[in-house]
C-alpha cells in the first residue's frame, strides 16, 4: 500500500506547492525584467556612451569582438534560464514535484546561474588582459587576482552551485518516491 | 522492506551528496566569519572617525549589509552540516533551509532601506530644487527594483524548503512500510 496516497494532508500540501508555484511564476519573470534592467554586461551611461564589459564606447560596435562575444553569451545564459526556471515552475504548477524532468531542469538552473557567474567574474579581466596583451603593457587588473576575488564574492557562482547541489538532492527524493511507488 | 537502504548506487549518491557538503560548510563558515569581521570593522571605523569623515560614514554605513550577508552565511553553514551528516530530508533541515530563505529576504529588504535612507539624507542635504517627492521619486522606484530584485531569491529559497518537506514525508512514509 502506498501510504502517501491515502493520507488526505498529502493532497493540501500539494495543492499549495501548486498555488504558490503560480505565484512565483509572475515573480519569477518580474525577476528577469529587473535583472535586465541591472543587467551589468552592457548599458547606456548617463553621459550617452554604452559601458560594454569593463570598458565605454561611443556605440556598441565600437566595442572589441571578445567584449560582445561576452555580452551574447551572457544574454544567450540569461535567456537560457528564464525559459528553464518557466518550465519548472510548470512542473511544479501541475503537482509534479519529485520526476526526474525537474531535477535536470534545477540542474540545469544551477549550471547556467554558475556559467552567468563566471562570465560576470571573468569578463572583465580577460578583456583587460586582452587590451594589455595588443598595447603590449601591463594589464591594471591582474586576472588570477580579479578573477580569484570575483568567483568568491559573485551571489551567482555560489547560488549557482547550492542550486546544483540542491538538485542533487531532489534526484534522492525522486528515488526514494519511485522506490516508495514500488513497494506492496 | 525498503528498497533504498539495500541499493549500492544509493550510498555512492549520498556519498556524493556529503563531500559537495562538506566543502561548502567550510566556505560558507568562511563567508559568515568575514562578513562578520567586515560588519564589526565597519561599526568600528563609524563609531571612531565616522564624525570627522562623511565619506568614511557613507562607506561604514553601505558596509553594515555585511552583516546581513554573514548571517545567510551562517544558515547556510548549518543547512550543508546537515547535509554533510547525510540528514537530507530530515526535519531540521528543513527548518534551516526555511531560515535560510526568510534570512535572505529579510537581509534584502534590510539592504533596500539602509540604500534608501542614504539616497533621502543625500537629496535632503543637496538642497533639491524641486519638491523632495518629486527629487525621490525616481531614485526610490530604482531602491524599490532592487529591493524585489533581492527578495525573490529568498522567496525561492522558502519554495524549496516547502518541496523538501514534501521529500522528507516520502521518505518518513516510505520509512512506515513493511
Amino acid at each position: 500500500m502506498n501510504a502517501n496516497e491515502s493520507f488526505p494532508t498529502a493532497n493540501t500540501r500539494l495543492n499549495r506547492i501548486k498555488k504558490i508555484s503560480r505565484v512565483l511564476k509572475v515573480l519569477f519573470l518580474l525577476y528577469f525584467v529587473c535583472a535586465g534592467y541591472f543587467f551589468p554586461f552592457i548599458y547606456r551611461v548617463p553621459e550617452g556612451f554604452w559601458f560594454v564589459v569593463c570598458g565605454t564606447y561611443t556605440t556598441f560596435s565600437d566595442a572589441p569582438m571578445g567584449a560582445k562575444l561576452i555580452v551574447v553569451l551572457a544574454v544567450g545564459v540569461f535567456f537560457a534560464a528564464v525559459i528553464t526556471g518557466y518550465q519548472l515552475l510548470n512542473l511544479y504548477e501541475k503537482g509534479i514535484i519529485f520526476s526526474a524532468r525537474n531535477v535536470q531542469l534545477l540542474g540545469r538552473i544551477g549550471c547556467l546561474a554558475l556559467g552567468y557567474g563566471l562570465l560576470a567574474a571573468w569578463g572583465p579581466a580577460l578583456i583587460s588582459a586582452w587590451y594589455a596583451w595588443i598595447n603590449s603593457s601591463v594589464s591594471p587588473l591582474n586576472p588570477v587576482l580579479w578573477g580569484m576575488t570575483a568567483f568568491f564574492s559573485s551571489p551567482w557562482i555560489i547560488g549557482g552551485l547550492f542550486v546544483v547541489v540542491i538538485s542533487r538532492i531532489m534526484d534522492e527524493g525522486r528515488k526514494i518516491q519511485e522506490e516508495q511507488e514500488l513497494t506492496v | 522492506m525498503n528498497a533504498n537502504e539495500i541499493s549500492p548506487k544509493a550510498n555512492a549518491r549520498l556519498k556524493q551528496i556529503m563531500a559537495a557538503s562538506r566543502t561548502f560548510k567550510i566556505i560558507f563558515l568562511i563567508a559568515a566569519i568575514v562578513f562578520g569581521a567586515i560588519g564589526i570593522l565597519s561599526v568600528v571605523t563609524m563609531m571612531w572617525m565616522g564624525n570627522l569623515n562623511p565619506i568614511v560614514m557613507h562607506n561604514c554605513t553601505l558596509n553594515l549589509s555585511y552583516f546581513g550577508y554573514a548571517v545567510t552565511s551562517w544558515f547556510a553553514y548549518q543547512l550543508f552540516s546537515a547535509y554533510a551528516s547525510g540528514n537530507l530530508f530530515a526535519p531540521t533541515v528543513v527548518c534551516r533551509i526555511r531560515w535560510l530563505g526568510i534570512g535572505t529576504v529579510l537581509v534584502g529588504i534590510v539592504n533596500g532601506g539602509i540604500h534608501m535612507l542614504m539616497l533621502v539624507k543625500e537629496i535632503y542635504q543637496a538642497g533639491a530644487s524641486v519638491p523632495m517627492g518629486l527629487a525621490i521619486s525616481v531614485p526610490l522606484i530604482e531602491v524599490c527594483i532592487q529591493i524585489f530584485f533581492n527578495v525573490v531569491p529568498g522567496l525561492a529559497i522558502i519554495f524549496i524548503a516547502k518541496v523538501m518537506d514534501e521529500g522528507r514525508k516520502i521518505q518518513e512514509e516510505q520509512e512506515l512500510t513493511v
